[in-house]
């Protein structure tokens, strides 16, 4: 490895400039401590990995217990759905059982946070969810995509999935008007949005992916799609016999409701102010370290209780989850404080704040950006990498 | 079985979709309920421990899950430290048995994860994870006349269920018309199990044999020499020519069945020649974890495309995409997961935490394990 210094330089327009007084000085971080820092943070991994066992199978297995008791309690309160108390209970359940289905076990299993048990039933290349986007779609799309190209512009496809606005440095033409409009759109069907993100659809649009791309995912889409519907919106209810449309509506509420929460705790992953970008130029050939920082500059957590951490999946540990994602997602909260011993340690932003503040950060953001505004200097990036530049592997 | 179990029952369309994506025995293994019929499970009914290191297991099939077919064996898994892991024992019983119940025997491994935990931690009502039964060669529908059974070690399990089959049947002894021999080798009379099981075959009409390989001892050479025993002197001793004349001279037409270590096989291709040895019906012990070489590299066979090559120690990704193949994969990082592929044998290191792995048919992480010695993945 040959060190070569390099002041990162940001791609940002110095059309910033004029914010750039009231915005505080960015932490220069140096290359140093970038390689520090990823040896504590594969030092934290290790440990982790080392200590995996019974008390890990033993939770993900009680939380399957507990959706699977949820799912099977809201499917039977259907029956009872004449009695208004009885179908809001059965909603309850129900979209309680789809919340803990898609977070902490679909999402997470889908990680491979449990391949290590070696248990058919809760290993990644098997699994699927509850969710209309099959298993192997969205391995692709979001473990791979999202999770290897984190808040790098124009390969993150996260960053907006192709229809929103969500950070400056993407252009804005008068369509973006619509940006809190998609958004809301996007939050009611979003396992259908979810289904739809592999495809790149204004990848298509534009030429850059061919039928023969496209085709692929069709079939997966279709045995997907074909029994998730039928069993939500035409067998459970015609079980119910006359309550078909108190079961459909059920069923389509607990949908809505997941769709909603997971939309919403996902968003305060990567959006609210503090998380930075990156350029495809300033994150080319990154050592570990930088791997590691990026991870952690370009995500937010949200703060909370247990509960609010089971229930969304502790995504609301999104920076842990991103330094880590394979390992089990319960673990992110004893990870937490290490890591954020180490932000401050280093004098990196650890971006986190209550659920209500980051939403609410999140859409005001959407509307800001619907216009073609400059960026404040909340936007303005906090941390600049000096980075090492490693030759290419011999 | 002629009435639809419930699980089948169950397997069926409007359930599927009443479920879906969940298949119905995840709802049964994660609800814990005691559910005869989930055939991922199988429940321990008595735990033995006849001799010094060996735990007999029987234990209860789930309805609607058959027994394995004469010297096949079922996939039997085993959570130790959140852990699955997955061998396969032959059951030792006969195939014929109906009262739902199978019995294996695992023998203790120094260091062997599975059966060290079996040894201290059987016991009944315990649930034991089932797979699908395995086996590459097992007895055919069609009974061969005359059977020639040669085992050694823990080889001796399938040829107890095939002799057990055969001899139920009454294919041995008697007035039947045909012939059952059977020659196990062991290092000690003592160390073998089902030694009263062997006598009972023996009084069936099976010419059995039970040949002990080191610390010989003429006047000791059967510990099957008391009174019930029709053969008190055998031969003693690594399998020779000798050997298969003396307990089936009429071995030369009979079908063979083989199952036991590399040594035996060399002996028994000996004694019948490179053509007639071509014939056995060979059951070879599931791939346990044997030694790890030193450092990395080896031979990857990649089982799907048929293309073997040298890999220095390098990942299996990379070394697969040198010998020109282009498989799955996504981050490169070991983050993603969409490279996972099968690793048939051999052991393989994760190069971020440096661990080396050696469980048979285990899925890896192939942009981040590099090989070990020979590794045959399956890709």
């Amino acid at each position: 490895m040959t060190l070569l210094q390099l002041p990162t330089i940001r791609s940002k327009k110095p059309k910033a400039e004029k914010t750039a007084a009231t915005a505080p000085d960015p932490v220069v971080l140096s290359a140093e401590s970038v390689e520090i820092i990823g040896r504590e943070l594969d030092a934290i991994r290790d440990r982790v990995v080392a200590d995996l066992g019974t008390a890990d199978r033993d939770y993900i297995l009680r939380v399957v217990r507990t959706q699977r008791r949820l799912e099977l309690t809201g499917r039977a309160l259907m029956f009872l759905g004449f009695l208004p108390p009885a179908w809001l209970a059965g909603v309850a359940a129900l979209s309680a059982s789809k919340i803990l289905d898609n977070m902490e076990i679909g999402h997470n299993v889908m990680h491979g946070q449990y391949d290590w048990m070696r248990d058919d039933m809760l290993h990644s290349s098997s699994f699927e969810w509850d969710n209309v986007c099959p298993s192997d779609q969205w391995r692709h799309s979001h473990n791979y995509m999202h999770h290897t190209h984190t808040n790098i512009l124009d390969l993150d496809r996260d960053i907006g999935y192709g229809i929103l606005r969500m950070e400056y440095e993407q252009p804005w033409n008068p369509l973006r008007l619509g940006n809190p409009l998609y958004a809301f759109g996007l939050m009611m069907a979003f396992e259908w949005g979810v289904m739809l993100h592999d495809l790149e659809y204004d990848n298509v649009l534009k030429g850059k992916r061919k039928w023969s791309d496209v085709k692929g995912l069709l079939a997966g889409w279709w045995g997907k799609m074909r029994g998730q519907v039928a069993k939500d919106y035409i067998v459970h209810p015609a079980l119910t016999g006359p309550l078909f449309p108190l079961t459909f509506a059920g069923n389509l509420t607990a949908n809505l409701v997941r769709n909603v929460w997971a939309f919403s705790v996902i968003f305060c992953g990567h959006f609210p102010s503090g998380a930075q970008v990156f350029t495809q130029e300033e994150t080319a050939e990154e050592t570990r370290g930088e791997w590691y920082v990026r991870q952690m500059l370009g995500s937010a957590n949200i703060s909370g209780s247990p509960f609010m951490h089971l229930a969304t999946g502790n995504l609301s540990h999104q920076i842990e989850h991103h330094l880590f994602p394979d390992l089990p997602a319960h673990r992110y909260p004893e990870i937490a404080e290490e890591v954020r011993a180490l932000c401050e340690e280093h004098g990196l932003p650890y971006t986190t704040g209550p659920l209500w503040k980051q939403v609410a950060n999140v859409w005001s953001k959407m509307f800001r950006l619907a216009l073609p505004l400059p960026p404040t200097p909340a936007d303005t990036p906090a941390v600049l990498i000096e980075r090492r530049k490693m030759t290419p592997a011999a | 079985m002629t009435a639809p179990t419930i699980s089948r029952l169950f397997s069926r369309g409007i359930t599927r979709t009443l479920l879906t994506p969940h298949p119905v025995e995840h709802y049964v293994r994660s609800l814990g309920v005691t559910w005869s019929d989930d055939p991922t499970g199988a429940t321990v009914v008595a735990v033995d421990r006849p001799v010094a290191d060996v735990t007999v297991i029987t234990l209860r099939l789930p309805a609607g899950v058959d027994r394995p077919a004469p010297g096949a064996a079922l996939e039997i898994g085993v959570v130790v430290d959140g852990v699955v892991h997955r061998r396969h024992y032959s059951p030792v019983d006969s195939a014929s048995r109906s009262d739902g119940l199978a019995t294996i025997a695992v023998r203790r491994h120094p260091g062997g994860v599975v059966s060290e935990h079996l040894w201290s931690e059987a016991s009944p009502g315990m649930r034991l994870l089932l797979g699908n039964p395995v086996g590459e060669v097992t007895l055919p529908e069609a009974r061969p006349t005359d059977v020639l059974l040669v085992s050694g070690g823990s080889g001796i399990t399938p040829m107890l269920s095939i002799a057990s089959t055969l001899a139920g049947e009454g294919h041995c002894g008697d007035g039947s018309a045909g012939r059952v021999a059977w020659l196990h080798y062991a290092r000690r009379v003592e160390d073998v199990p089902f030694r009263d099981r062997i006598r009972e075959l023996s009084r069936a009409g099976v010419e059995v044999r039970v040949v002990p390989t080191a610390d010989v001892n003429p006047s000791d050479s059967s510990d099957l020499s008391d009174s019930s025993d029709p053969s008190p002197r055998g031969p003693a001793g690594h399998l020779t020519a000798g050997h298969l004349d003396e307990v089936a001279p009429w071995h030369a037409d009979a079908t063979v069945f083989l199952c036991g270590p590399e040594g035996l096989a060399d002996g028994l291709a000996d004694a019948l020649g490179a053509e007639r040895y071509a014939d056995v019906l060979r059951e070879r012990f599931t791939a346990s974890n044997g030694p790890v070489p030193e450092g990395d590299g080896g031979t990857v066979t990649h089982v799907k495309s048929g293309v073997s090559a040298h890999n220095a120690g390098t990942t299996l990704l990379e070394g697969a995409e040198a010998a020109g193949l282009s498989p799955k994969h996504g981050c490169r990082m070991g983050i993603c997961h969409t490279c996972t592929a099968v690793r048939v044998s051999g052991a393989t290191r994760d190069l971020r935490t440096g661990e080396v792995d050696t469980e048979p048919g285990c899925l890896v992480q192939i942009c981040v394990s590099a090989p070990v010695g020979d590794v045959e993945i399956d890709i």
